[in-house]
């Protein structure tokens, strides 16, 4: 079973988790503003009937309102900026369980790698990959995207 | 009555996560205690009494599924309710906890509200069974 997924039901998936986790109002964005320089990317592979890679790229200043909000900070604490990583980490960890729910649904036997996070230069491109792109009302973007892994032959 | 609780997840997110929504909850927590793996946490549960413990499911060094299955193994801890907090989806997974005696199962993202049915229905059974 390929590890697809329509781009619109990506995006709405991570409206959804980004308002129930960590009360941040996205919506979805075209043209996509541009990133910053650096960004952060958080992202976890996952198997089940099939296998891929979710991954998250945003802005510093939306992984550190992450941070604040999952974290119950205050916006502009220190602590926001040195947890801003960790956050977004684990909001990659608890998008994939829903993303794996909607790929392979509840019975199959799935298994939700461990996040890895790391500044970029620059965005990764994402050939081949499903990818949605969201922004909330100050401009702060973060896209999302699925990319399968290669069908093994059979 | 006070509850001790331990944390056991990799993240530090989480367990911050887990600690702000059991306060949230408005239950009276005594301790809290933390531990990042499942062998942390059986070195937690060697030196500390435990009412009642949240554990991740994967994690290195020992995941959680190894954690379960090393406290049912041990005629005290066997008894302490353990509730898995994960973002792991599976219905098969969270049935084979049930069967390794796991009493609940929360699946992030998590509302205090949650914690809080989960942790009164479990140490309200603990003290009727006469458990501390």
């Amino acid at each position: 079973m390929p590890a697809e997924i329509a781009a619109d039901r990506l995006a709405e998936l991570v409206t959804r988790m980004l308002e129930d986790a960590a009360f941040i109002f996205t919506e979805p964005s075209d043209p996509a503003p541009p990133f910053p320089t650096p960004v952060l990317e958080a992202r976890l592979t996952f198997d089940g009937p099939g296998s891929g890679e979710l991954a998250l790229t945003t802005t510093p200043a939306l992984a550190q309102g992450l941070a604040a909000n999952l974290l119950g900070l205050e916006p502009g604490d220190p602590e926001t900026g040195r947890r801003a990583g960790d956050a977004l980490g684990e909001f990659v960890n608890m998008l994939a369980g829903v993303v794996v729910l909607e790929l392979f649904g509840p019975k199959a036997q799935t298994r939700i790698g461990v996040p890895e996070v790391r500044e970029l230069a620059a965005a990764a491109a994402s050939l081949g990959a499903t990818c949605a792109s969201l922004a909330t009302e100050d401009g702060e973007r973060i896209d999302a995207r699925v990319s399968p892994s290669p069908q093994k032959a059979p | 009555m006070s509850y001790r609780v331990l944390i056991v997840d990799d993240s530090s997110v989480v367990r911050t996560m887990v600690k702000k929504a059991i306060a949230m909850a408005g239950l009276d927590v005594e301790q809290v205690y933390e531990a990042a793996n499942g062998l942390e946490a059986l070195q937690q549960l060697a030196a500390n009494w435990v009412d009642i413990v949240f554990t991740d499911l994967h994690m290195p060094v020992m995941n959680g599924m190894e954690l379960v299955q090393a406290m049912a193994r041990d005629g005290v801890l066997a008894t302490t309710p353990v509730v898995v907090v994960s973002s792991d989806p599976s219905e098969t997974r969270a049935e084979d906890l049930k069967r390794l005696g796991v009493r609940a199962y929360l699946k992030k993202p998590f509302r205090p509200e949650g914690f809080r049915e989960v942790i009164e229905g479990l140490l309200q059974g603990k003290e009727a069974s006469g458990a501390r």
